[in-house]
């Protein structure tokens, strides 16, 4: 596989990935599948659009703002519409609606027309006598950067501990002084900043308009059934297995790659329904 | 008559208008081991769960160390020194046994405490300390029981709820949880232990409520019921 | 006794009454674009119900639409290819969606919630692949042209090309049948055992067969369904392509389902596809570029008053009426 195709892979497998763990944190906690993920990728590189682009602000404050601005959003969301509905299914309708309501406001303020987003690090770099395009290793570090610091903060930290023990056991969790509701509200946060990052992270090497999340949301959701579901590790294997099937049989196969793509999903499905690598859950 | 640590006063506990509960009265001293039998279904666990803000009685109060506690939500209440262990236990399946005991002492910010309490359970529960890096669910039901309690010690409770822990023990762990609980109450805990098991809460406590279909029949010291005809034939098989 | 009476009789006279407008409607009302909403809000009525059903057996389906394809796809080809009438062609449509919904059913019906629901997705999005690739089949993006049909009925010859009208009868008849199926089943033994069974979280290995034997049941019932209503569609659009098919659909059949209300199995579903389509195409032409902001607000505002959908206010109006009256009648003894 030559080093381009690879590295290409691998800016597809970090987006998968983040998109993926953002995906996995949300529905751990709140049982319910977010269909707006999508959408909060799509306001991420909006985001980058309009602070990193048209106001010139450094690269990396930009996506930290986004990430802010957006998963505050995503806290406003939890807080005031989904956890006063309650039930779950009402939730999700709710979600599947949000995607109308993000695609039809950012049409009005941005209008249709794809938007580019020049790079941040232009030009190539050598490594080992390869030429690579520096814009897409700089992607690439900047995922693995966010993910081991997510890791970090969910096995490491104290709210990362309340996070686990709320998703697993919530009424138990909340008999030992952990606030499960605002516990709801932090994850969906950082699940939707995490999405605005890779929405960030990716719109200087794709185009941006207003119906850019519908892929990346499915992706994820199939990226999370190859490693199996509720954990972070099987979001990052399944995030890579994807990224490198889809771009290693779109370079030799061509198009009906993306079919073997959904097809190897249902395949694994069927003799692994935890995952490839998940364990089977309680 | 010495002040209460725990009162509750008249309360009723209603799930969708039926009521599961009516005028359940009953205190806990400091430092007390009290016990509350009745079969299944008669309301012990909703009474447990009345006391920890799982469910908002219908009437009455529930008082804690001179507070009111039955407006309050669980953490708070937790936030107390009321912990319970639930029943099924409802440990963390996925996290291993140190961040489980870990997330008992999830509100204790004080290290040295934590390492202390830490040493607690590991002193009262040798098994435990054999496996600290094991998943919750990789534990025998035993010593997943030892883990609830190990957990509820690390939250520094000035009371532990106890909601049936014998339930689905082998007779050889039942024997050596009543040690435990034994040497629980010796170290100073107070205690209130719900149990099917008639004869064991009332081998262990110094007192008990008998709760039948949601109402307290008879109360007394353990060796008053232990004699008691009624108790006898109902709840103790003799 | 005679008011008790007409009152357990009372939601059949209803029905019949809701019958008998719909089917007189479009003889007083001659309103063609009118008409072609409604004609579309029964193809949704079809695909809503088939969701219904899925879901109802306990499955959340992410892919409806692929079943909605198939059926369109095959009764094209059968109409346009193999020179099938009208009745056969439709019947084939419904009845290749539901072979394609059995054999994948008895497959992936077996894995639980999400992973179910993630399969479907998966589904669907194949089934547009495939849409879109398979030229020599169906010709890609360029999608396939179908003849209105010219129907005799003894002397009478009537082609669909000259009147709506035709469509519109046949929409209605087939959402009744299907409404009425979808009920009966739900009244059933099995529907009873297996609803209960989805509420209570342990299940004996006896309830699980029953469970699986139903829900593959449901599932080709509904693809059946779904895939009838997919070739109705594409005669009446005069053809088929993969724009039609899109995942987004899919959800859409659940966002009627919530709106209707997904705690009744057939008029929740009927009132949400009926709301949805007409609201829905009635603010793509006012409100053009403001629509998907107005629509996905509407929806969020309706689900907070109505979270058990629109039929709630089936309770909830008696109660407010008759909370009217007694106000009313409270106003004598307020003082002056
Ligand atoms: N969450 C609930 N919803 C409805 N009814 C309940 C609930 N919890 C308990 N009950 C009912 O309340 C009564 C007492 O139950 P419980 O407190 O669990 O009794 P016990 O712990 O003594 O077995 C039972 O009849 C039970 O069916
Ligand atoms: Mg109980």
């Amino acid at each position: 596989m030559p080093p381009a195709i690879f590295i290409d892979s691998l800016v597809l497998s970090s987006m998968y990935i983040l998109m993926a763990s953002g995906l996995v944190l949300v529905f751990s906690i709140m049982g319910i599948l977010n269909f707006a993920h999508g959408q909060f990728y799509m306001l991420g590189a909006y985001a980058i659009f309009y602070l990193f682009q048209q106001a010139g602000i450094n690269f990396f404050i930009s996506l930290a703002l986004s990430a802010a601005i957006v998963g505050f959003v995503g806290i406003l969301i939890e807080r005031y519409i989904m956890r006063p509905i309650g039930q779950p299914i009402q939730a999700v309708v709710v979600t599947i609606a949000l995607i109308s309501v993000f695609e039809g406001l950012i049409t009005l303020i941005a209008g249709p027309a794809p938007h580019s987003v020049t790079s941040a690090f232009p030009g190539n770099v050598d490594i080992f006598g390869v030429s690579l395009s520096s814009e897409r290793l700089a992607t690439v570090v900047i995922a693995v950067i966010l993910i081991i610091a997510l890791y970090l903060f969910i096995q490491r930290t104290r709210l990362g501990l309340a996070l686990r023990a709320a998703a697993q056991q919530p009424v138990a969790a909340g008999l030992f002084g952990i606030q499960v509701a605002r516990v709801s509200t932090l994850v969906m946060g950082i699940g939707c900043g995490l999405a605005a990052l890779a929405g960030g992270i990716m719109a200087p090497m794709f185009y941006v308009d207003p119906w850019i999340g519908g892929q990346p949301l499915v992706m994820a959701l199939l990226a999370i059934v190859i490693g199996g579901m509720g954990s972070l590790g099987g979001a990052v294997v399944g995030g890579i297995v994807l990224g490198m099937i889809g771009s290693m049989l779109a370079y030799y196969i061509g198009f009906w790659s993306q079919l073997i793509s959904f097809g190897i999903v249902i395949v694994i499905l069927l003799f692994r329904p935890q995952g490839l690598f998940g364990q089977s859950e309680k | 008559m010495t002040e209460a640590l725990l009162e509750l006063k008249d309360v009723y506990i209603s799930y969708l208008g039926v009521e599961a509960v009516r005028g359940v009265s009953l205190r806990v001293t400091e430092r007390d081991f009290v016990t509350v039998i009745g079969a299944n279904g008669a309301g012990k666990s909703s009474v447990f769960n009345a006391i920890s803000g799982l469910v908002k009685p219908a009437k009455g109060e529930i008082w804690f160390n001179g507070e009111r506690i039955d407006r309050l939500t669980p953490p708070q209440i937790a936030g107390r020194g009321v912990i319970q262990v639930p029943e099924g236990r409802k440990i963390f399946p996925l996290l291993t046994v140190k961040e489980n005991l870990m997330v008992g002492a999830f509100m204790q910010r004080d290290k040295k405490k934590i390492a202390e309490n830490f040493e607690n359970v590991y002193r009262l529960f040798p098994a435990l300390k054999e496996r600290p890096t094991a998943k919750g669910i990789r534990l025998s039901g035993g010593q997943q029981q030892m883990l609830a309690i190990g957990r509820a010690m690390m939250a520094n409770p000035k009371m532990i709820l106890l909601d049936e822990p014998s339930l689905g023990l082998s007779p050889i762990f039942c024997q050596q949880l009543s040690r435990q609980l034994k040497a629980l109450h010796n170290e100073g805990k107070t205690l209130l232990l719900v149990e099917q098991n008639a004869r064991m809460g009332l081998s262990l406590a110094n007192y008990g409520y008998v709760l039948e279909n949601g109402e307290l029949r008879k109360e007394g010291t353990s060796a008053q019921l232990l004699n008691d005809d009624e108790v006898k034939r109902a709840y103790l098989g003799v | 006794m005679d008011k008790a009476k007409l009152k357990a009789k009372l939601p059949l006279i209803l029905l019949l009454a809701f019958i008998i407008f719909t089917i007189i409607f479009p003889l007083i009302v001659k309103d063609r674009f009118l008409l072609s909403i409604l004609i579309e809000a029964g193809v949704m009525c079809l695909f809503a119900l088939g969701f219904a059903a899925v879901f109802r057996s306990g499955q959340f389906s992410l892919g409806q639409a692929a079943f909605l394809a198939v059926g369109g796809y095959a009764g094209a080809l059968l109409a346009s290819k193999a020179g099938l009438p009208f009745w056969l062609s439709l019947l084939g449509g419904g009845l290749s969606s539901a072979i394609v919904a059995f054999l994948l059913g008895i497959v992936i019906l077996r894995m639980g919630g999400l992973y179910f629901s993630i399969a479907t997705l998966a589904l669907g999005e194949i089934a547009i692949i495939i849409a879109k690739n398979w030229d020599s089949v169906t010709s890609g993006m360029t999608g396939i042209a179908v003849d209105a049909p010219i129907v005799k009925i003894g002397e009478l010859t009537i082609n669909f090309a000259t009147t709506k009208l035709p469509y519109y009868y046949i929409i209605v008849l087939l959402v009744i049948m299907a409404a009425l199926m979808f009920w009966r089943i739900d009244r059933s033994r099995l529907g009873t055992v297996v609803r209960s069974v989805a509420v209570a979280p342990v299940m004996s290995e006896h309830a699980g067969i029953h469970l699986m034997k139903y829900r593959v049941i449901m599932f080709t019932l509904a693809a059946f369904v779904t895939g009838v209503a997919g070739a109705f569609y594409v005669y009446y659009l005069s053809w088929v392509g993969p724009p039609l098919f899109s995942g987004a659909q899919s959800t859409v059949a659940l966002i009627m389902c919530v709106i209707g209300g997904l705690w009744s199995a057939v008029s929740g579903p009927i009132i949400g596809a009926i709301i949805v389509s007409y609201f829905g195409t009635m603010m793509q032409i006012h409100l053009e570029g403001l629509r998907p902001l107005v629509f996905g607000v509407l929806v969020i505002v309706l689900i907070w008053f109505m979270p058990n959908g629109l039929v709630e206010l089936q309770y909830r109006f008696p109660a407010w009426v008759k909370s009217l009256f007694k106000k009313k009648g409270k106003v004598p003894d307020a003082p002056a």
